[in-house]
């Protein structure tokens, strides 16, 4: 029961994979995200689809074994020698590593009237420092690269790695924050145009008075010089945020979670399924990542031969063995009841599917492609 | 990486060497839910100190109680400050603003460091702060000398530098990085050690959690090993893979230069304590790993847990502030 559960798991994620525009991760820090995202891609990418995955902090060694660097400010293609060597078919899969600044700058050169305008808005210090800032810029940065290259129809799926996150709504709200940090009425404050009535009017002066008093007057102007700059952007946001939204609740995007057998994770996990639910987002299924839970053909230590004369440490190391396998057959054991339990509790039609444990193979482009793959014969 | 469990135990540690504690927790919303609260018995936690124990005290540390307090703080007129407070479009610029939650997470952080008894003593000495995973708790760490870049004065560029000061003061404040034996938490933790360095902040200990009992002497993990390689498709190879992980992680911390010396040198380099692995059920986890921190913590110092761990926490016997 449990190996046809688990095949037909492969076939959902399979038709997923052939057919969706977006596939987005979503999980706990720690869980093994990254390299879920980058080893979906890499299957589709070797079913045939041309396919980008956008990450924001790699592995290094999983961005080694992609051949991807920091801080480039377009996708690289994974080398298809590098594929060919590991003994990979032919693959069309680009992967970015995310930069906030990029983001930023390929977002206001898109949305400005013109050149001069967007060279201005890009020289103002307070733009670099946004581009700068980790701190709440890597969910805008992901979700805006996501609209970007989907919208550009380039790719036949894009595969996002959400940024790791405590909150892990982040993601889900960062567009339409970023649209109220410059919305019509946060400028009016900070740029009054004279409109509204008497009330509104002194209103909106205290509120000018108490910025004025917290950021210094000088600091002020300048916050009124980029919002004024980031103004005509306002619309194209407030559109992208729509469409956005729109794209990630269609038929053509999924989320998948994923987690990890620890407490934490799954409670997070948990968590984000309800969140989807709320927000009407599709979730796909959820993938067990570092678990235990497969156990295809495993026999016990005890059952090998071993000749009487041998070594006592051979003696020894076997029963070692015995007790190491009485104590994963039961960790084994667990994770399995932890994906029934997640398989059981998933929206109707969504897949719950355990990855393997590859170790340190999962270093290598051949290894990445055996972690959402059926398991070998 | 059990980073909370981590920050409970060290309070815990803190508590039983006769310290009066704060354990702080970084939270999205002023009343969200509460990680740390139900290990106590504490359903909500909230904005204020609430008791959870003898000595010790449980606190949310939100963005957005941090800007009522600086609100309130700087704007002399009580009247403006809560028409401030009140007005939505402010209130809607500082949650969307991306740097400003991370601001008033610090703010609330440095108004519960500020208070003081009548005699002038710290009203919280000591506070263990369990910070958010890696990325997160850089990047609060990295914004104080951003901010001060671009806004030197005023009233923000003042508490940002009497904060960032407090941070950066080896005495007050140290950082504890909770990692895994496991490859990939370590050089994680390596380089969050290494990031610590330009930003002045003290690695005060790093703490490896969940090492696994290792039962095989030199000789018996060879046969074993030989055994697996004519075996692979045993029941407990993946467990023995673990173990061979964990010694080569264990490996790779005992040598990074940051942890050099610290065993046989006094001040010779960054504590690093294991924690063995113990059954996830366990009730008595907190108070184990508690005994087996305070048995390698160094005299003096305490510390925030980050990624790994941050604490911070002033008075005569260390850091105030410690980071997890």
């Amino acid at each position: 029961v449990r190996e046809a559960q688990a095949a037909a798991s492969q076939a959902a994620l399979d038709a997923l994979l052939a057919s969706k525009r977006v596939v987005v991760t979503c999980g706990a820090g720690g869980v093994g995200k990254t390299t879920t995202a980058a080893a979906l891609a890499l299957r589709a990418a070797l079913a045939g689809r041309k396919v980008l995955v956008l990450t924001i902090d790699p592995a290094r060694r999983l961005a080694q074994a992609m051949g991807l660097e920091a801080g480039g400010s377009a996708p690289t293609p994974v080398p298809p020698e590098r594929l060919a060597a590991e003994g990979l078919g032919p693959a069309r899969l680009e992967a970015w590593m995310l930069s906030p600044g990029a983001v930023l700058e390929r977002m206001v050169r898109s949305g400005s009237a013109s050149k001069e305008a967007a060279e201005g808005a890009l020289q103002n210090r307070l733009t670099q420092a946004l581009g700068e800032l980790v701190a709440g810029m890597q969910e805008y940065a992901a979700a805006e690269a996501l609209y970007g290259f989907v919208s550009e129809g380039r790719y036949d799926l894009v595969v996002l790695d959400t940024p790791p996150s405590r909150n892990a709504l982040d993601f889900l709200e960062a567009p339409g924050r970023l649209t109220r940090f410059v919305d019509d009425r946060i400028l009016s404050v900070f740029l009054p145009s004279g409109g509204g009535g008497r009330l509104w009017r002194a209103g909106q002066t205290l509120v000018g008075k108490v910025l004025d008093s917290l950021f210094g007057a000088a600091f002020a102007q300048e916050m009124r010089e980029f919002l004024g700059g980031f103004a005509p952007l306002l619309g194209l946001l407030r559109r992208r945020t729509e469409e956005l939204r729109a794209l990630l609740a269609s038929p053509s995007s999924a989320f998948l979670l994923v987690t990890s057998p620890e407490p934490l994770a799954l409670e997070e996990a948990r968590f984000f399924a309800s969140a989807l639910r709320e927000r009407g987002m599709p979730l796909a299924g959820v993938v067990l990542n570092r678990s235990w839970a497969r156990a295809e053909g495993l026999v016990r230590p005890a059952t090998l031969p071993l000749a009487p004369d041998a070594p006592g440490a051979r003696h020894a190391a076997l029963a070692h063995l015995e007790q190491l396998a009485v104590d994963e057959r039961a960790l084994s054991a667990e994770h399995a009841a932890i994906l029934e339990r997640l398989a059981r509790e998933l929206p109707q039609g969504a897949f719950a599917l355990a990855t393997p444990e590859l170790g340190a193979s999962l270093d290598s482009l051949a290894g990445l492609s055996r972690l959402v793959a059926p398991p070998e014969s | 990486v059990g980073k909370s469990t981590v920050a409970v135990a060290l309070a815990a540690a803190l508590v039983a060497r006769g310290e009066e504690v704060l354990l702080a927790e970084v939270s999205a919303d002023v009343e969200g839910p509460s990680v740390l609260g139900p290990r106590f018995g504490l359903p909500a936690v909230g904005a204020e100190p609430r008791r959870a124990g003898e000595r010790l005290s449980l606190v949310q540390v939100s963005a957005a109680e941090g800007h009522r307090r600086f609100l309130q703080e700087v704007v002399h007129s009580r009247l403006m400050a809560e028409a401030a407070v009140r007005s939505k479009a402010l209130r809607r610029f500082l949650e969307a603003g991306p740097a400003f939650r991370e601001l008033g997470v610090l703010y609330h952080l440095l108004s519960l460091l500020r208070q003081e008894r009548r005699d002038g003593r710290p009203l919280y000495p000591r506070i263990v702060v369990d910070l958010p995973a890696t990325g997160h708790a850089l990047a609060l760490a990295q914004l104080p000398a951003m901010v001060l870049r671009f806004l030197p004065g005023g009233p923000i560029g003042t508490a940002v530098r009497e904060g960032h000061d407090f941070l950066r003061d080896k005495a007050k404040t140290g950082v504890v990085l909770v990692t895994l034996p496991e490859r990939l938490p370590v050089s994680e933790v390596l380089e969050l050690s290494a990031a610590l360095v330009p930003l002045e902040l003290s690695h005060a200990a790093t703490v490896v959690n969940r090492v696994p009992p290792d039962p095989f002497t030199p000789a018996q993990r060879e046969e074993a090993a030989r055994v697996l390689e004519s075996h692979p498709k045993l029941w407990g190879a993946r467990l023995f893979g673990r173990l061979t992980r964990a010694r080569e992680a264990l490996g790779l911390l005992r040598e990074a230069p940051v942890h050099r010396g610290a065993d046989d040198t006094p001040g010779g380099g960054v504590p690093l304590l294991q924690l063995q692995e113990l059954p996830a059920s366990d009730a008595l986890t907190p108070s184990l790993l508690a005994t087996a921190l305070s048995a390698g913590l160094p005299g003096a110092a305490v510390a925030g847990t980050a990624g790994g761990t941050a604490g911070a926490a002033p008075g005569a016997a260390g850091p105030r502030e410690v980071g997890a």
